[in-house]
């Protein structure tokens, strides 16, 4: 961080118009016609108004999508809203936590000093990353549904809910009009192409982008203990020689906690879900190279280089397992490369880094685009809160790197959860445990590469995002409507997903994938083919 | 006996049975209003909580949408109960997996707490059988997510016994995850879990069998083994048959917690019975009506099982559950 970051410059650059919103197409209405995805079509969506309060050290770019580095937190950041967002009464939200649960309001100092500078009280409904999915579907199924809440990008069809349970907010976010939040406004169009249901804007995006995108993460320092240097594999056979030789099955340590068949999909250049090519629409269960990922990555696993539980073990236990040094390779985005440096409980030896993509003979892979967004939220119709109070809760939430608030929000009380390194914030052990209570998930800033007292991790991410993100693809089905996929492509992974750890762990063939393609063929993937074929010709 | 009955002059509670006729329903509302006062938060309980939910069962006719609600959701016929009667392939290994379980847990699971209390009512010193029921009675204490983890823990892939024979150069052995021993898997820790539990009403039959047969039986000359079968086993054989039948009717829910936190370790296709096809489809997947009408087909079956069993238990001149 090169510029002092001050109020001035705050309220100056919220000023600057950047870019105007581009009108998309989105995901729609459960009627399910090609006039749902016109009527998304002509949606406005918020124009972008970028924070320009602090210049990065390591300056990403709009057009690649590659992020903002900063080595260090701006000094003397300053209050960028004034008073606080809330309306007194208490606020419900439901969200999910990556790490451990932390301790309840009662126990937890950081989150009554939110609730003192929100102004309301949060009531905040939390579990594990891993449950969150079913959580959420039992809860909307109970409809004890909170003020805020957080949908995952798997839940079933989302236009339908949206439009029975949550409030629509085209009139306060639709072009312009979204300045009057302008952490909101700072959020990038793509992310905002993900809210678009129904001919209209109803839920807030929590941006990731490049963030998002996962690649195998790895404990340098484990790796270099082998005396492995930085390893950058040319090939599968490379990459498979880098596993086993961090496999010391005698003492229950392994490469991996689970299967890394989406780095293999990505070495063999598999598309990011689905393809498009002049119109049509090809989903990656059908190319052929899927059978060789399957093949190559069951290779991987017969070396032995997976965890034996490896099928068993959750994200979070991966987590943990990567932080004890009982795997040193997990499948992960860059929120998270930073996450495992605050999880850490190795000491400073502790060092991740990442790897780029090989392709599967040679040359270079091609990595899939994170989704634009986390999660989305929407809030509830039978909120007895305006929706004014709600979105500025939500663009507080949004408070921008550099900002006191994002201090405040992202690493708590100074003294009581962090202490000041220079301008960086390192948190106690205190701040570690209590912060993590999932606002992220509320609504977030767009990410910025940045590790408080680790200006080495920002250089590694940006110089990992630099050749990374420019070459990655997108998912060419986002931000385009299908019913039956709205409805049932849940359904429809989870089948796939089975008969892929049936393949893996060798109870079937990888030939018995044809007949699983046909079946998803004719249960709904050629349904969510011609749907995704028409919303593409309507845009283009 | 029957003579003795015959000649005692009638208890008041007779008479009143045999004039029951003759007394007004109001008339025996006055006499049994204070009993009828005391059911009335059992059956609200009851009602609300079991004959109420029934209503919900209307969604299988529905394509159900829960933010919806159950008015606003259409009316699809019998459409949700195509996957029953056409054999989507998930569905019919959902079933097929239930019933090889179900049969699995009839033949090992149902005699193993007989077994049990009877050797518990074999073991001669009073505080030692006192002290191993309560030991057998613990693990019933634990939700499945401990069990589970116990097991992960111990015979896991890297749990404590293959860790042990790993850090000993020997050959590991695979029983968590591995789906051909999964059903074994699952009964044995139903066995672990509750068969010292299940043994309270079997130890409480035998207790009521009459120790005087045994001295006479004794007094014959019948062995321990001739005494078991034929003072033990026919003193039991009320309660075996009411549990069986009970067993017929629960005979599809084969444990869909035990089964659902092992489930991604094995797959699906040797793990999913009715009630995670119920859960997984209709919570996680959305397709209420079509788990819906699953579980409402299951529910039926159940029924059709105990009025069945109980039916042919009256045949062998038994209780059975009830008496119409």
């Amino acid at each position: 961080m090169t510029a002092d970051f001050t109020r001035r410059k705050f309220i100056g650059s919220s000023l600057l118009v950047a870019a105007a919103g581009v009108p998309s197409l989105a995901s729609c209405s459960s009627t399910g016609s090609s006039a749902a995805s016109a009527a998304n079509e002509a949606v406005k969506l918020p124009t972008y108004v970028k924070f320009k309060g602090v210049t990065p050290d390591l300056p990403g770019s709009n057009t690649t999508g590659v992020l903002d580095g900063f080595l260090h937190y701006p000094p003397n950041p300053v209050q960028a809203l004034d008073g606080a967002p809330g309306d007194g009464k208490a606020i419900s939200l439901m969200t999910n936590i990556p790490t451990a649960i932390p301790p309840g309001v009662g126990k937890n100092k950081f989150w009554q000093a939110v609730n003192k500078r929100v102004g309301s009280e949060l009531k905040i409904t939390m579990s594990s990353n891993d449950d969150y999915a079913t959580k959420f579907a039992t809860v909307v199924a109970g409809g004890d549904l909170p003020d805020i809440i957080n949908i995952p990008p798997a839940a079933t069809d989302q236009p339908a809910l949206l439009k029975a349970k949550c409030h629509e907010l085209t009139d306060q976010l639709a072009g312009d009009n979204v300045k009057k939040y302008p952490f909101l406004a700072n959020l990038p169009t793509e992310a905002w192409k993900g809210c678009v249901y129904n001919g209209g804007i109803y839920a807030i995006p929590v941006p990731r982008g490049a963030a998002r995108t996962s690649l195998p993460i790895y404990r340098a320092d484990l790796v270099k203990a082998k005396g492995l240097g930085t390893p950058e594999p040319k090939n599968f056979e490379d990459f498979l020689s880098l596993c086993k030789a961090m496999t010391d099955k005698k003492h229950n340590v392994w490469a991996w906690g689970a299967p890394p068949l989406a780095y293999v999909e990505q070495m063999l250049g598999l598309p990011n879900q689905w393809k498009e090519e002049s119109g049509k629409f090809t989903n990656i269960c059908e190319i052929a190279e899927t059978k060789d990922a399957l093949s190559a990555t069951k290779r991987l696993l017969d070396a032995g280089v997976m965890s034996p539980d490896g099928f068993t073990a959750g994200n979070v236990v991966q987590k943990q397992w990567f932080n004890a040094g009982t795997i040193s390779f997990v499948l992960d985005s860059y929120v998270a490369w930073t996450q495992y440096y605050r999880d850490n409980t190795n000491g400073p030896s502790f060092a991740v880094n990442m790897l780029d993509i090989p392709g599967y003979n040679s040359g270079r892979g091609i990595p899939w685009a994170g989704l634009a967004y986390n999660n989305i939220t929407a809030f509830n119709k039978n909120s007895a809160h305006s929706v004014d109070t709600l979105l500025k809760v939500s663009n507080w939430m949004a408070a921008p790197f550099g900002t006191a608030e994002y201090l405040f929000r992202k690493f708590g009380s100074k003294g009581t959860d962090y202490t000041l390194v220079g301008s960086d914030p390192e948190y106690t052990r205190l701040g570690t445990v209590e912060t993590s209570i999932g606002l992220q998930y509320i609504c977030d800033a767009p990410m910025a590469l940045y590790l408080g007292g680790h200006p080495e991790v920002a250089k590694l991410q940006y110089k990992s995002q630099t050749t990374v993100i420019p070459r990655a693809i997108k998912d060419a089905s986002y931000g385009l409507y299908s019913e039956t996929q709205s409805r049932k492509q849940t359904q429809l992974n989870a089948t796939l997903s089975d008969l892929t750890g049936q393949i893996l762990r060798g109870d079937k063939p990888v030939s018995a994938w044809d007949d699983a393609v046909k079946t998803w063929r004719t249960t709904g993937g050629d349904a969510m083919r011609n749907e995704l074929e028409k919303a593409f010709a309507q845009q283009h | 006996m029957t003579a003795t009955t015959v000649h005692d002059p009638p208890t008041q509670r007779q008479a009143e049975r045999r004039g029951r006729g003759k007394l007004s329903i109001a008339q025996r509302f006055k006499r049994d209003r204070v009993l009828i006062l005391c059911t009335i938060p059992g059956f609200a309980l009851i009602l609300t909580f079991r004959y109420l939910p029934l209503l919900g069962n209307v969604i299988a006719f529905k394509d159900y949408e829960p933010f919806l609600g159950i008015r606003a959701s259409p009316w699809v016929a019998l459409n949700n109960f195509k996957i029953i009667v056409n054999g989507d392939t998930a569905f019919l290994s959902a079933l097929k997996n239930t019933v090889v379980l179900s049969v699995i847990q009839t033949i090992f699971v149902f005699p193993a707490p007989i077994i049990l209390a009877l050797m518990l009512n074999s073991l001669g010193t009073e505080w030692l059988k006192r002290l191993v029921q309560s030991i057998l009675y613990l693990p019933h204490f634990l939700s499945w997510v401990i069990v589970v983890a116990l097991f992960q823990q111990m015979l896991g892939g890297s749990g404590l016994l293959n860790n042990y024979l790993r850090s000993h150069d020997l050959a590991t052995i695979h029983i968590v995850g591995n789906p051909h021993l999964f059903q074994a898997m699952l009964t044995s820790q139903v066995i672990w879990k509750d068969t010292g539990w299940a043994t309270i009403l079997f130890l409480a039959a035998l207790s009521q069998i009459d120790p005087v047969l045994y001295e006479a039986a004794e007094v014959d000359g019948a062995s321990r083994t001739r005494q078991t079968y034929h003072i033990t086993l026919p003193g039991l054989r009320g309660i075996i048959i009411l549990l069986f039948i009970l067993r017929l009717g629960d005979s599809l829910s084969v444990g869909f917690e035990q089964i659902i936190l092992q489930q991604q370790a094995v797959g699906r296709n040797v793990s999913e019975v009715l009630d995670t096809y119920v859960y997984n489809n209709g919570v996680v997947g959305g397709d209420w009506g079509a788990s819906a009408a699953v579980g409402l087909v299951k529910g039926l079956v159940g029924v059709a099982l105990v009025l069945g069993a109980n039916k042919v238990a009256h045949l062998f001149g038994e209780q059975g559950v009830y008496r119409s």
